[in-house]
Order: C-alpha cells, then structure tokens, then sequence
C-alpha cells in the first residue's frame, strides 16, 4: 500500500434504517481518493424495498468500494441487511478489505467447537455456547409468536416478539459476514485493547478498540450466559417447541415427568382457567425479561472504536451497555482520550444505560450552541418500538449540550440518507 | 375422624441427604389439621393447581385420600423427586403449616390480601429460576430450571421442593395479608422488611425441624442417644455448623442468592452505625441488618436454654437435649416474631418499632419474660445494630415507650371518650371503631383532614406458654393525603430540595388500635401523616432513590406491574435487572 496521509478531515453518512444502525465513514486522503468504513447495516422496522434503496445509496456514497465493514455484533439490528438475499451479496461485491466483528464471533470459537483461542479461554465458550443457545431459544419464541400476541397484556407481547426477532439467528448474514473480506485472513475479530485490523486501511488514523472485554476481563458482561447456563436455553426452547403445538382440548405430554398423568387445559374448571390464564400472563413476563437479558448480553458483545485523526475523535459503540462500557471507563488512560470526543454514535439507539452518565460526564465538547467544537451526537432509532427508547431523559440531555442528528426526527421520512463533514 | 393429617415433606432440599456422607433425601414428616381434602389438593385455604405455562401442560390434580393417610410416606427419591403428585403434597403441606404457626401466634384466622379464601399454589408454573408471591393473581408460582451439574441426580432443580423457598414465599403472602400496606413506598426499614421478614420465618421455621438441627449441629451423627462436644456449643461455633451449615446446604442453582444471603447475614460485623451508613440504604442490604440481628438473638437464647445442661461436668451432652432445645427456641422466637406483626405501626415501620412490637407481643403474654430471656436476647441484639426503643432514635410521636422497650398506654388514656361507643361492636364493627377514633381524634391526636379508613377489625384470643389467656381486639386503620410538593411546607414537611413544586406525592399514615377485653384502648401504635420529620425523611429516600410510579408520582407505588412486585424484588436481590441510568 503507497505511503498516504489523511487530509483530516471526516464525512460521516447515516442512513435511515428505521429501529437499526448503518453509517459509512469516509476518510479523505491526500491524492488517494477516499477510504470508506461501513459500520453495520441492520434493521428491524423496515422492509426488503426500502432496504434496497439504502443499499443503493451506501453503493453510490462509496463508489462501489468499500474498505472495511465493522458488524458491531449480531443482533439484526445491525446486520440484518447482510443476510438478505441479493442484499447481502451486494454489499460483499463492494470487495472489504477486512471485516471487524467481536471477539465472540470468532469462527474457532463457535458454538460447536471443542476448543476457543486461548485469549477467550473456556469461560469465553461457555459464553458463546450460552449465547448460541440463547438464541435457538428466541427462535422458538418467534414460531410461538402468533399464541403470544394473542397473549395479554397484547403490548408486552409485542415487545417480547420484538426483541425476539432481533435476537433470531441470521445464518446467512453470520455465513456471509465470515468470508467477506477479500482474502479469508481479512477478518479481525476484536477486543478491548487488540488492534483493530483497520490499521493499514486507515493510516495515519488512530483506531482504538475499547470493547467488548473479555471474560478475562470481566464477568460484568456474562450476564445472563451465567445464571442462564446452556442446559437452560436448550430447555427453554423444548417447551418453547411444544407450548407452540399443544392443543387445550387434548392431554399434553410433559417433558419433565413423561409418565405423569396429565388433562386436557380445556377440561379444566373455570376458576383453574382463570388462574392457567393470569400464569400465562406471568410467564410472558418472564420470557420478556429473559429474552431482554439475552438481547442486553450480545449487546454486551458489540464492537467500541474510537477513531481519532487530526483533533477529531469520533466514538461508535454499537448497542454496547454498562456492563460493557464498564471496562473502558475503568482506564484513566482510556477516559482522558474519551474526554476530547467530537462525534459520538448514541448507544442502542438511546436506550436507558448504553450511554452511561459517567461517559457523557467526560465529554468535554458539551455545551450550548455556542460551544466551539460542539459534541456532535448521531441518533439511528425508531420510536416507540422498544423499551421506550430513545429514553426521554437522555434525548433532552443531547438536545441541551450537542448537536443531534437523529434519524427519527428528519423532516422527511423518505430520505434515505444525510452526510456530515467534520 | 382424625383431628390431623401427618404429610411427608422434604425437610430442607433434595441436596440435603440423611447420612454423613450421601444416603436418601433427607425428609420429615409435618402435622397439620385435618381437612376434607379435594383433588389439588384443594383445602379451605390452599388450593395446588399443578399448570406449567411454559409448556402448556395441566397435570391430573392429586388425590391425597380422605383418610389422612401419607402416601409418601418411605416413598423412594425417584418417586419424590419425578412425581408431581409428591410436589403437590410438599407445597401444600409446608404452606399450611406456615399459615398454621402465623393463626396460632396471632390467635385467629389469617387472611390473605385478596378477596378469597384460596391461595393458588402453583409448583411447576414456568421455567425460570424463579419462585413469587403475586397478590393480584391469588398465586404463588414455584419455577424450576434445569441444572448446571453434570452429576446431579435429577436433570431439574424445582423450587417447590425447597422448604426455604416455600416458606419464604408463604411469609410474603401472609404478612401481605396482614399489612398490604408494607409494600408501599416507605423509607429503607420498610422496603428491606419484607424479604427480611419472610427470610426470618422461612429459616425459623426450618430450625423447628429436628433432623435439620440434628444433622447441622452432628453431620455425621446417626444414633438418638449420641452425645456432642460441648465445646460444639458455644456461639462460634454453633454460628459455624447451624447458620453457616445451613447456608451451605443450599441448593445449588435456585438458592444460591439466598445462600449468600444468610452467609452475609451472620458474617456481617454488628455496626451501630449501620441505621445511618449509605451502605445499608438498599432494601436488601437493610433487610440483613434485621436477619443478623434475629438469628443471633436465636442463637443467644439457644445457648441460654442450655445453660443448666452445658454445666454438669463432663465434655460432652445429649444431642437430642440440644436439638430439643434448638428447636423449642426456634418455634418461640417464631411465635414472637409473627406476634409482633400485631404490634407494628400500619405504614411507614422502622427496625426500631418493630424491635418494641417483638418485646410488646412477648411482655402481653409473659410479663416477666420467662427463664429463657428472650427479650433480653434481642434488645442486646438488635442494640449491636445501633436499634432500640423508638425515642432514642427520635421518633418519640410514634408513640410512648416504658423503659423496657415496650409500647406504653396511651398519653391522656383518661381523657379518651366511650360514651355512645358500644364494646362488643367495637370487637367486629369497623364503622364502630372509626367512631371511636373521630370523636377521640383530638386526644388521640390523629390528622383529621386527611382521608381514613378503617382496614381491618380482628379480635383475637391469644394462650401463652405458661398458660395465660390474652383477649385482644386489634384494629388498623390508614390515612392517605395526596398533595403537591409545594404544598408539603403547609405541613412543615420538607421537600426534597430538587423535587419540582409541581410533583405529585402521596404521604401515608395510620394506626393500630389494640383494644383490652373489656374494649378499652391499650395500645395506640401510629405513624402519623402530618409528623413533619417522618415524612420529610421518607420522601428524601424516595426521590434519592427515583422510587416513583409510572405517571411520575412519589408514595404511591415502585412502578411494577402487577403482580410482578415481588418477582421484581427477588430479581433485584438476585441482580438480574438491568442497570437504568435514563429516565423513561
């Protein structure tokens, strides 16, 4: 690769994907043209049609090449795109150099394997193997989606569905994201403190990765492959399986005593009805938090880089939550660069603790429009969708010390992108 | 026809085995009164509706026979560990044994929050690791998850077959039903009551069960008539093998957070500060304080039981002496502790009050307190955590105290009016005791503009161990005032300083009326609604600590959903909520 320098400054496109991440970085540099990093491309709002488009405009804004893809992690929030057919395969003949996913999707790591690279250990695989499972648990809930949405209360059963679907496996997105790069070594599946793989795409740019931890590093992000081991999952999704079929008028077979004599639901008496129906209700409760301590564990998996060139510091977390920023922020080293961050990518698509207080304490670039330097805050979400988010507190808090670009607030709805220079 | 039904239970968990090193699942059997039992089974007051909703299967009801006879009885591991019908049993009977100790300490029928008779209990309710009281479903749902060890004899671990975890789920319901107010908004002594409260039953009503105290204090012991070191007996010690054994033995996987519990319970150095340390503001971490001070107040009188025993020469006693004696103290500490619940102010309770309710309920029964001095035992206690009588910690308007820690008759208890009041309608009527209350407001000094009612009559006919009758009649009643924080100055509460003026808050307050055979007022027990200091500190906490519903209001509730408080308060204790940092 030919010695060049990057001119400084930075275009940052984000596209419109609804309740989900896409943005495009562009590095110009001096005589070479301009290096172009997408960082995810996923979305659980909006449709195949409208995808297309957004694919259309990533494949104008980087003159059909890109030089790296960065998959946060696999929620289809933000990877959902690669999976689509004749979308994904799109997106690979834009020819990535490297492709930077966490630490957790490495291919020797999988959920199947008998070993794990020794920097992750075995609690690393008992985590993924946790993960894997966790998600053939999701899955079977979105087959039994129908019964839960006719479940009450119905606004709950539609967030647990929700954040269901976006737990769902996408093999063909994990398949693709795996041999995307040019060359099969292209693919850099990093850690807080590895290096990025973006160094000789991006020279001249400082690229840090702050997380994921680790297990090594931290048991904070275990949650819930700990409490939940695997046997767990693989449980959970065998009732799941058979809740699905079970018919009221006939006697179900149980999984746990398969002798033991059962009666059909429907046979039941009125008040025993009553109180199958408010344990319905209960369980929905369960598999709600359940599911959203799945949803909150792989977040907990997703990539942290901070970018820095020329005085500029540009922070992208994907839906990394406490528990992941937890690590960073425990390094003084790591908090003083923090402190001169200009362009920060809001956690989780605002969410109530993928922003910590602690964190935006440190940005020293907050402050009223006449701040010189003014924090700049990038906003990709969809109201009303999940969990209240983005959370009003924190909206209120960008809106008062930074300049918002928020996806959900564009006047018109129908454009698919906007780009920002730095 | 019988009088009672014995039931096999297991005794702690089914990791607990009966021989020193393995052996069958260590269980007992427990008496409770006879009842004509249908399928469920399905008593007067508990009614087992065996529905997993996890995968949608209704097991047959169990049939434990009309003729008392326990068809568990000798039944072989694989039978109580893969039979529904044996966990339908087990909750069934450590349930109403629970409800029986609380109607015998109370001396009357107790009652559950919601309008039944029933309670619901569930034992394969879902697949989570997970057991909950929920009022509003008339329920208690027992959950089981699959365990983590390789070498475990059965591929589930089932909450419902913990005797911990059923007693302490009963215990919630319970005290639910005597005081629903416990779980409004209050300060940190109400919020860490509950589970403390609930953890205190559950584990002195599995101290009453001799194998437990047996197979703690003598591991590997197996004859009646052995003998135990005396050096075995001293507090350390008896800290060591009984609280610490019983931390260890546990269940893996459903009470590991429990276990930690109790370990820390009894770890935690007594601290007279702890009332004031920020530390101890969290509800759980508060609920330890009440644990500690307890289970060793249980070990103290043990040891005082045994004091005659412990000093005949020799280096050794009868073991089945100081299991008897374990026991005894265990089952009079519990009788103490439900009693008390009598004597506690209706909202707003402090680890204080409710010390002077235990002495007040015991003092009621055995004036002289007996050879075994329990009293003393907690006073000491409960004086390591910096708690005694009310007034010393300034909250001399809850009401009087005489030098023992015990509630005092009413100031101006002559100035008190029972013209037009009828006494026997006064023992059942509430309409009759909120006319008592009103024309005595002024002497009784209770807000009369804020709205009061009266919850709840109860007369109660209590018989103390050495035979005394007590007739009582106890009645609550509660007051709400709903105000705007800017309207708290009126009352000279303060507001917390950065509370909008604006915000809507609740603020509570209410009384027990405890009434003497003849329906004279003995007792006045109450948090007052306008006591400008109370209240001020409890909504500091609240706003300190964002409790609030989910319209944004302060005092009325935490924002759970319904029937999900308790749920959300295991979790919480367990640490499997998410962290919040943004408001929604």
């Amino acid at each position: 690769m030919p010695e060049t320098k990057p001119t400084g400054d930075v275009r940052v496109t984000m596209y419109n994907v609804g309740f989900g991440d896409c943005f495009l970085l562009s590095f110009p540099y001096d005589g070479d043209g301009d290096r172009h990093v997408l960082i995810d491309c996923g979305t659980t709002t909006e449709d195949k049609e409208w995808m297309t488009k957004v694919v259309e405009q990533i494949e104008k804004d980087c003159g059909k090449r890109l030089d790296a893809v960065v998959v946060t992690h696999r929620h289809q929030d933000h990877l959902k795109t690669f999976g689509l057919k004749g979308l994904g395969e799109r997106l690979a003949d834009l020819k990535p150099k490297v492709v930077v996913q966490p630490w957790t999707e490495h291919p020797k790591a999988e959920a199947q394997a008998t070993s794990a690279p020794s920097v992750y250990g075995v609690r690393g695989l008992a985590q993924i193997r946790s993960l894997d499972a966790a998600q053939d648990f999701a899955e079977q809930l979105v087959a039994n989606a129908s019964r839960l949405l006719s479940a009450a209360p119905a606004d709950l059963a539609e967030e647990l569905v929700f954040v269901a679907e976006a737990n769902i496996k996408n093999k063909a997105a994990v398949a693709l994201l795996s041999h995307m790069g040019e060359e099969p070594a292209a693919a850099a599946y990093v850690h807080e403190g590895s290096e990025s793989g973006l160094e000789e795409i991006l020279p001249g740019v400082r690229v840090s990765v702050l997380g994921p931890p680790t297990l090594e590093d931290t048991t904070d992000i275990r949650s819930p492959a700990d409490r939940h081991p695997t046997q767990y999952w693989e449980l959970g999704a065998t009732l799941a399986g058979a809740a699905a079929t079970a018919d009221p008028s006939l006697p179900a077979k149980s999984a746990l005593f398969p002798g033991a004599p059962t009666l059909p639901a429907a046979s039941a008496e009125s008040h025993v009805r009553w109180v199958m129906d408010r344990l319905g209700r209960a369980e929905l409760w369960n598999a709600t938090r359940i599911v959203e301590a799945m949803n909150d564990a792989l977040n907990n998996t997703s990539v942290i880089l901070l970018f820095e060139v020329d005085g500029k510091a540009l922070l992208f977390s994907g839906d990394a939550q406490w528990e992941n920023w937890a690590w960073a922020l425990k390094a003084p080293a790591i908090t003083e660069r923090l402190k001169a961050t200009t362009l920060y990518k809001v956690g989780h698509h605002g969410s109530t603790n993928a922003t910590p207080q602690k964190l935006w304490e440190l940005f020293e670039n907050r402050g009223d429009e006449n701040t010189p330097n003014r924090l700049v805050t990038l906003l990709s979400t969809k109201e009303g969708k999940h969990h209240r988010v983005p959370r009003c507190s924190l909206v209120k808090a960008l809106q008062a010390d930074s300049t918002v670009r928020a996806t959900y607030l564009w006047e018109d709805s129908d454009q698919i992108s906007k780009t920002y220079t730095l | 026809m019988r009088a009672e039904r014995e039931l096999t239970i297991i005794a702690q968990d089914p990791s607990v085995r009966a021989g020193p090193s393995g052996g069958d699942i260590l269980t007992t059997k427990v008496t409770i009164p006879y009842e004509d039992l249908s399928a469920g089974p399905r008593g007067y007051r508990v009614h087992v509706v065996d529905y997993d909703a996890s995968q949608r299967v209704f097991y047959e009801p169990a049939e434990l026979g009309r003729d008392a006879d326990d068809q568990f009885r000798n039944a072989p591991d694989q039978t109580l560990l893969t039979d529904p019908a044996f966990h339908a049993q087990n909750v069934y009977a450590i349930v109403m044994r629970v409800l029986c100790r609380f109607e015998f300490a109370l001396g009357r029928r107790v009652a559950w929050s919601f309008r039944g008779h029933q309670i619901n209990l569930v034992p394969h309710a879902f697949c989570d690791a997970n057991a909950c009281y929920s009022e509003s479903d008339h329920s208690i749902f027992f959950g089981y998850v699959p365990t983590a060890h390789p070498d475990a004899d059965h591929p589930i671990v089932f909450t419902c077959l913990s005797h911990d975890i059923v007693a302490h789920e009963a215990t919630h319901a319970l005290l639910d039903g005597l005081r629903d107010s416990y779980t409004l908004p209050s300060g940190p002594d109400q919020a860490g009551f509950h589970e403390a409260f609930a953890d205190i039953v559950a584990l002195l009503s599995v101290f009453g069960v001799e194998q437990i105290v047996g197979r703690l204090l003598a591991p590997n012991s197996a004859a009646a008539d052995d003998q135990i070191g005396k050096e075995r007996l001293e507090v350390e010690a008896l800290k060591q093998s009984v609280l610490f054994g019983l931390a260890e033995e546990f269940g893996q996987e459903v009470s590991r957070f429990r276990r930690s519990a109790l370990r820390r319970a009894v770890e935690l150095p007594p601290d007279p500060d702890a009332p004031e340390d920020p530390r101890y503001e969290e509800c759980h971490e508060r609920g330890k304080i009440l644990s500690a001070a307890v289970l060793n107040a249980f070990l103290e009188v043990w040891l005082g039981r045994m004091k005659d025993l412990l000093s005949l020469p020799g280096d050794s006693v009868p073991l089945q002496r100081a299991v008897r004696d374990g026991v005894a103290a265990a089952q009079h500490l519990l009788t103490m502790v439900i009693r008390a619940l009598d004597y506690c102010p209706v909202v707003d309770l402090h680890f204080s009050e409710f010390l002077t309710a235990l002495l007040t309920a015991d003092y009621e029964l055995l004036p002289d307190d007996g050879r075994y001095k329990y009293r003393d035992a907690l006073r000491k206690q409960f004086a390591l955590w910096g708690i005694g009588p009310p007034y010393i910690l300034g909250h001399e308007d809850a009401g009087r105290i005489l030098e023992e820690g015990i509630w005092e008759r009413p100031k101006d208890e002559e100035k008190l009016r029972y013209e037009g009041i009828h006494p026997e309608s006064l023992r059942r009527d509430p309409d009759e005791v909120f006319r008592f209350l009103w024309e005595n407001r002024k002497t009784l000094r209770v807000f009369e503009h804020a709205h009061t009612v009266i919850l709840s009559v109860r007369p109660c006919l209590r018989i103390g161990p050495d035979g005394f009758f007590v007739r009582e009649t106890v009645s609550e009643y509660l007051q709400i005032l709903d105000l705007r924080a800017d309207q708290l100055r009126e009352l000279k509460i303060n507001k917390p300083e950065e509370m909008p003026g604006d915000t809507p808050v609740r603020l509570y307050g209410g009384g027990v009326l405890i009434f003497d055979e003849f329906s004279r007022l003995k007792y006045h027990i109450c948090s007052r609604v306008n006591n400008a200091d109370a209240q001020g500190k409890r909504l500091a906490y609240l706003w300190r600590n964002g409790i609030r519903d989910s319209d944004g209001r302060y005092g009325r509730s935490d924002g759970s959903p319904p029937g999900q408080r308790f749920a959300r308060m295991h979790l919480r204790r367990d640490g499997q909520l998410p962290k919040e940092e943004w408001d929604a």
